[in-house]
């Protein structure tokens, strides 16, 4: 036991190790490349890094603006996708009445629709967070909803001989086998919303990390965009690293089976 | 309850069954099953052995006749009514004690009652040790015993079992078989067990039902067993009677 434990934390140690060492060849490289380029929209990462610790109170407080966009955008989005979802996968009903209404606008590129709602509710925080979600909510309905049709007939059974009614199915069977995907759609919906967010910024916005950037790249100050390339990663990097100890706590019932 | 007496329990009358748009599974199928009483139900796969355990338990509806528990038409699963499925229902995101306990927190008793109710269970099953597992690290006989455990701990009336020892190796099933004909006639409740396995009929009931693939649909032929000592004295695994039995219910399957 005991051994199998070192084991597996040397296995541990061994990839963060092994992760190090790729970014710093990546590292090396890039100060490579941009010292025999001479380019200025290529800085190296010394200099990036330098702009990057001298900007660190402003990056810091646009990223408190961005982050807090992008947590209000996905709270709503899974406030509002995963339990529709849910529903829908428990209520043969609820499912042909939704399903095919959002499998059908879930491909449809709303980014586009970015300029009309800034026409139509301004250019304040709503129109951001109205976009954004209106992308996350059909992503994470699709997940959520196709996670929990999973349910094995046989459960269903099971649960029904036991005298469950429709709110104990939910609550004993959709919401815990739906979990881990509300995870996934967390973890991809948390990528898109920055993404979603870089553009959003950039129109009619002072603050935010994608306003920033925008506004050092007309000042030409290459080495700052990339600073702020930088927090907008660490943002998302953070988001991830959260949701991992979340991942790691709602699947260790399907995980326990690999430790063993 | 205790000793069984003539009451009908269980009934299935002039039951028609097809799934879907399917060919008909069942038609005209009568079958009493009396307070009490330890049944066996064999046959051949696909022969619909599965869904009379369903129709008994209120989980199918049939299309013609009906299934009545104590005289009245099942229409839903009854609390009076325990069945354990094929592959055991257990929820994989819940520990073995919390699936011991969640038919009676579906069923609303009280939390105090509950822990007794599954502590006791868990204690007499041997599954103390393995409480906190969850059902993916447990072997197929564990499992098995937790899912018996969530049944015996409701304390109904009728128990319904689909093939429960299909699963397990055959020193695990020697040990559940005596120990489901014991709990069985400790409780003195009604059993149905649907098995493919010959000899656990002959061991574990008093009355065997048998689908014959040559019969036509909607008949069951029964027999009693010669062996029957009682509830909770089950026949001797050598006993040359209980051999003799066993051929006698073969030779029938395979005509």
């Amino acid at each position: 036991m005991n051994v199998r434990w070192n084991a597996s934390g040397f296995a541990r140690w061994g990839r963060w190790n092994v992760l190090l060492l790729e970014l710093l060849v990546f590292v090396l490289i890039w100060e490579w490349v941009a010292a025999q380029l001479g380019e200025p929209a290529l800085p190296p990462p010394s200099a990036v890094l330098r702009e990057f610790w001298h900007e660190r109170a402003i990056l810091w407080r646009h990223l408190l603006v961005s982050a807090r966009r992008v947590l209000l955008s996905v709270a709503f989005s899974i406030g509002i996708g995963a339990p529709l979802a849910i529903l829908a996968a428990s209520s043969p009903k609820l499912d042909r009445a939704l399903s095919p209404l959002f499998y059908f606008f879930h491909p449809v590129p709303k980014v586009v629709f970015l300029p009309i709602l800034l026409l139509l509710v301004g250019l304040g925080e709503d129109s951001k967070l109205l976009l954004m979600t209106a992308i996350l909510v059909f992503q994470i309905y699709v997940i959520v909803r196709d996670a929990a049709k999973q349910v094995p007939a046989q459960t269903l059974d099971s649960m029904a001989s036991l005298g469950a009614d429709r709110w104990q199915l939910l609550r004993f069977v959709y919401v815990p086998v739906s979990l881990p995907a509300i995870v996934t759609a967390l973890k991809v919906s948390v990528a898109i919303a920055i993404a979603v967010l870089y553009i959003a910024e950039q129109t009619g916005s002072l603050e935010g990390l994608g306003a920033y950037i925008k506004n050092q790249f007309q000042m030409v100050q290459y080495a700052k965009v990339y600073s702020g390339a930088l927090a907008m990663s660490a943002l998302g990097l953070a988001g991830f690293a959260l949701l991992s100890v979340l991942e790691s706590r709602v699947t260790r019932w399907q995980r326990i089976e690999l430790e063993d | 309850m205790g000793e069984m007496d003539e009451t009908t329990h269980l009934e299935l009358c002039g039951v028609d069954f097809r799934y879907g748009g399917g060919p008909a599974l069942l038609s005209g199928l009568d079958w009493r099953i009396g307070r009490g009483e330890t049944w066996a139900l064999l046959g051949p796969s696909g022969c619909g052995k599965t869904t009379l355990l369903y129709l008994l338990a209120g989980m199918r509806i049939p299309q013609r006749g009906n299934a009545q528990y104590a005289g009245e038409a099942l229409r839903r699963p009854r609390p009076e009514i325990g069945l354990v499925l094929q592959d055991f229902g257990l929820l994989p995101w819940l520990t073995a004690a919390a699936n011991v306990e969640l038919g009676m927190r579906l069923r609303g008793l009280a939390p105090a009652e509950r822990e007794t109710r599954r502590d006791g269970w868990l204690e007499r099953l041997g599954l103390r040790a393995v409480a906190r597992q969850y059902p993916v690290q447990l072997s197929g006989g564990q499992r098995q015993r937790v899912a018996l455990a969530r049944l015996l701990a409701l304390q109904t009336e009728a128990l319904l079992l689909d093939e429960p020892f299909a699963a397990v190796d055959e020193l695990t099933r020697e040990r559940l078989q005596e120990t489901l004909g014991l709990l069985v006639a400790e409780l003195g409740a009604t059993q149905v067990l649907v098995t493919h396995s010959v000899e656990e009929a002959a061991l574990l009931a008093q009355h065997i039902a048998l689908i014959l693939e040559a019969a036509p649909i909607g008949e069951i032929t029964v027999l009693q067993n010669p062996c029957w000592q009682g509830k909770g004295s089950l026949p001797a695994r050598d006993d040359p009677d209980y051999f003799a039995f066993c051929r006698e219910i073969r030779s029938l399957l395979k005509r």
